[in-house]
């Protein structure tokens, strides 16, 4: 009796097996693109922060859109500006519904901007948001936007992936956004429908859509914290999909094993971003610039490019890439030279000793470096630096913290050396360099130890409401070329965005921000 | 010595003995046994196979896995035994002074026992280096934090065990101090049984510092760890599965054969457990 009932169970478990395994495969039809992510899209309210930002801009869209040449119209038709550089005038799209029914026309944008300005604090690492002076409705579909100063990156900073995107009125709470909404009616080509928080959500194709409509039905978004799940996922057919940026989704050793085994087309965008470490000139040992200097020629980057990052990206000689605007400076690059490092520590007053660190005063060198360690590829470069490191004698400590640790440890600046991801463009490099100026930021922080930390400040305030535009270019070159000369950054690559996806899926292509993705414009290729 | 003597004959307890003292004979002479420096990293070979230069292939960094292997022998294994000498002699102290004194004293303690062990270990020690920040000196004042109380309270009933003994009973009669009683009598009796706890565990201990160094929160680079070691071949898991096999047998075998020589001593003290199973 008691062996029947076990060849029973054993059956039963089997059939349990049985009924597990991916049923649902064969149903994907081509209508509905799976996209594998590591984080949950969250709360994407547009004029807030804590979203996912791909998301976002899924369903929110913004007056005008950075494109790789210029500012192009989207939900304005076209813009004037007056001569003194402070009043836009924005011809709105008629055409164009939120997804709730709401008309969106001058009185709209006029609510979210208010929304907006009602959080001011929260969005002043954005020079634009302080200098609104008013915004007014014209007329229906006119709208008017009044700064205090003429901003040159205007255009540019409205074209953002948040805060200035639209959200339908209807939705706000007390006539705002600040504190959380009612729903997310945008006017983008993607609703969304379903959300269930860490697990999935789905986006359904708006067929109301005023612009050209989306490919596929459905995008189903996965989450999945671990990058080997993702992979694990592709390989099953599960997923369509991997997408993303600096080793946030997959990292570069598959993503090279994918790219041979040519079962799945990889692809990279344009350089996008700067990768680079920190160095903090608020504290004891870095605060020396000639420290600082040897540790910029202590480190391999060739071998980081070619070997960690197995040749996808390429070498960075400046912090931000000669094609980003006003940063082509011909600043002196400085090349792996171990030699000069150690001869640089040696002026410092750091002498090798037998054990083959450096003291000066009975004092090590000793350096500490923190990473995320979410991050694939965080680690892995750390690791190689310290290996850089030991070879002229300064031992590097580095540690993996949690995400949130590693941000607020950021704030604090309590570090020696840390990562830094420039946002890459359209926000290089006036986003960029105006979050210098916020001490929330490790920026600021690793900044604070230089001499002319305020004249750096004052510089960059001016420069944005510069309107010569030699001048902001001169302005430009003396605060790059001043972080160049006091070696705050070691600069190490440029990175790409990097997507992974089954050949049946066409038009994957990238956006100027590394934090967007074009799910409109992909499909599936009949078979 | 009737003890020894059945431990000599299981056969099996004496395989494990072997192999744990080849281990952490093998982690002793890492230095001239690996055929590289585990900390050199070396990208133009990364993720190699095995070959003669890499017996068992590289890592991620190009840096010798087997070489980080024996490396790792002896931070996990030190660690580990650390970690256990140090909860041994806290448990020790603490409990032998609450078995002899019992009273006010004992249940002060085995109150503050309770609160300790009413928390699962792993969620007071992820606790901890949550405060502390990751490291090797915090995870092993974590788990001995985790582990006090619960070695308190066997050590505590341990020394009851024997403090109801007659001649304990005599000694204190004749006019013996409890210092010299607990040193005399009580301790050459209990070292046993203490031992076979001290086995039994140390196997979790290095799971444990394993799967905290896994998690990034442990150990820190470059110290070569097999937890460490494990978790960086799982992120190439998918294109190198292969990788994950040296560190994962390692701590395999070697928390295995500390269990199972654990049982073994188990059974050869154990008088009533022997009855019941020969």
């Amino acid at each position: 009796m008691r062996k029947f009932s076990i060849v029973l169970l054993a059956i039963l478990f089997c059939l349990l097996l049985v009924s597990c395994s991916n049923q649902d495969n064969a149903e994907i039809a081509k209508e509905e693109i799976v996209y594998a992510s590591s984080k949950d899209i969250r709360d994407i309210n547009p004029h807030l922060y804590s979203g996912e930002m791909a998301a976002q801009n899924m369903v929110f869209e913004s007056l005008v859109i950075n494109t790789e040449d210029e500012v192009e119209p989207w939900l304005a038709e076209s813009w004037e500006i007056s001569d003194d550089g402070m009043e836009y005038i924005f011809h709105l799209r008629e055409d164009v519904t939120f997804t709730d029914g709401e008309k969106f026309n001058a009185e709209a944008v006029k609510q979210n901007m208010d929304a907006i300005l009602d959080n001011e604090e929260r969005h002043a690492w954005l020079d634009l948001v302080n200098l609104i002076e008013e915004n007014i409705v014209v007329d229906e579909y006119t709208y008017k936007l009044v700064l205090k100063h003429p901003y040159y990156p205007t255009l540019t900073e409205l074209g953002l992936t948040r805060p200035f995107r639209f959200l339908s009125p209807n939705d706000f709470v007390d006539a705002t956004t600040r504190d959380g909404v009612d729903g997310y009616s945008g006017t983008g080509p993607w609703i969304l429908t379903e959300h269930n928080e860490n697990q999935e959500a789905v986006f359904t194709a708006n067929v109301e859509y005023w612009g050209e409509q989306p490919e596929v039905d459905n995008v189903r978004w996965k989450v999945m914290p671990d990058h080997q799940t993702i992979l694990l996922a592709l390989e099953k057919g599960e997923i369509d999909l991997i997408f993303g940026s600096d080793g946030d989704m997959i990292d570069l050793d598959s993503f090279s094993a994918l790219e041979e085994q040519g079962k799945y087309i990889t692809e990279m965008s344009e350089p996008i971003a700067s990768r680079a470490i920190l160095l903090n000139s608020n504290r004891p040992i870095t605060k020396n610039v000639d420290v600082r200097e040897a540790l910029q020629y202590a480190i391999d980057k060739q071998s980081i490019a070619d070997g960690v990052l197995n040749g996808t990206e390429s070498v960075a000689p400046t912090l931000l890439s000669s094609t980003a605007p006003y940063s082509d400076l011909g600043l002196e690059a400085r090349e792996y030279n171990p030699d000069k490092a150690s001869e640089l520590l040696d002026e410092a007053g750091w002498k090798l000793d037998d054990s083959g660190y450096r003291y000066k005063d009975e004092e090590k060198l000793e350096l500490s470096l923190y990473y995320n360690s979410d991050n694939a590829q965080e680690k892995t470069i750390s690791e190689y630096i310290q290996h850089d490191l030991r070879e002229i004698g300064v031992d590097l400590h580095i540690t993996g913290e949690q995400k949130q640790a590693f941000l607020d440890r950021q704030k604090s600046g309590e570090f020696d050396l840390q990562y830094s991801l420039s946002w890459g463009t359209p926000y290089d490099p006036q986003s960029y360099l105006s979050s210098w100026r916020i001490p929330a930021h490790g920026d600021y922080q690793a900044q604070i130890g230089l001499d002319r930390k305020v004249w750096l400040d004052e510089t960059i305030t001016d420069l944005m409401i510069e309107n010569d535009e030699a001048e902001r270019e001169a302005m430009y070159d003396e605060v790059l070329s001043y972080i160049h000369d006091e070696s705050v950054y070691i600069p190490l690559v440029y990175s790409r965005t990097k997507a992974v996806h089954r050949p049946e899926l066409q038009g994957v292509t990238f956006n100027v921000s590394q934090y967007e993705i074009p799910f409109e414009k992909m499909y599936f290729e009949a078979e | 010595m009737g003890t020894l003597n059945k431990l000599i004959q299981n056969r099996f307890a004496m395989i494990c003995i072997i192999f744990l003292v080849t281990v952490v004979l093998t982690g002793f002479f890492a230095p001239w046994l690996a055929p590289h420096n585990p900390v050199d990293v070396n990208v133009k070979e990364k993720l190699a196979g095995i070959s003669t230069t890499y017996p068992m292939g590289t890592d991620q960094l190009g840096r010798c896995i087997l070489s980080r292997l024996l490396y790792g022998i002896r931070t996990t294994v030190l660690i580990a035994f650390i970690t256990m000498a140090a909860t041994i002699i806290i448990g020790t102290l603490i409990g032998g002074i609450a078995g002899l004194f019992r009273g006010k004293i004992d249940e002060i303690i085995m109150r503050i026992c309770d609160i300790f062990m009413s928390f699962p270990s792993e969620v007071m020690i992820l606790a901890i280096i949550g405060m502390m920040g990751p490291g090797i000196t915090n995870i092993i004042i974590a788990s001995i934090i985790a582990k006090w109380a619960w070695y308190t309270r066997m050590i505590r009933s341990i020394v009851i065990k024997y403090t109801d003994k007659n001649y304990i009973q005599f000694a204190r009669v004749s006019g013996f101090s409890r210092w010299h009683i607990f040193r005399k009598h009580i301790m050459p009796n209990a070292t046993g049984e203490i031992a076979v706890l001290a086995t039994l565990d140390i196997g979790s201990v290095i799971l444990m510092i394993s799967a905290l160094s896994f998690l990034g929160l442990g150990v820190q680079a470059p110290t070569p760890e097999w937890g460490m070691m494990l978790s960086e071949a799982k992120n190439v898991m998918i294109i190198h599965p292969g990788l994950m096999l040296p560190p994962g047998i390692a701590i395999l075998f070697v928390v295995a054969a500390f269990n199972f020589l654990g049982d073994s001593l188990q059974d050869a003290y154990n008088v009533k457990h022997r009855k019941r199973w020969r």
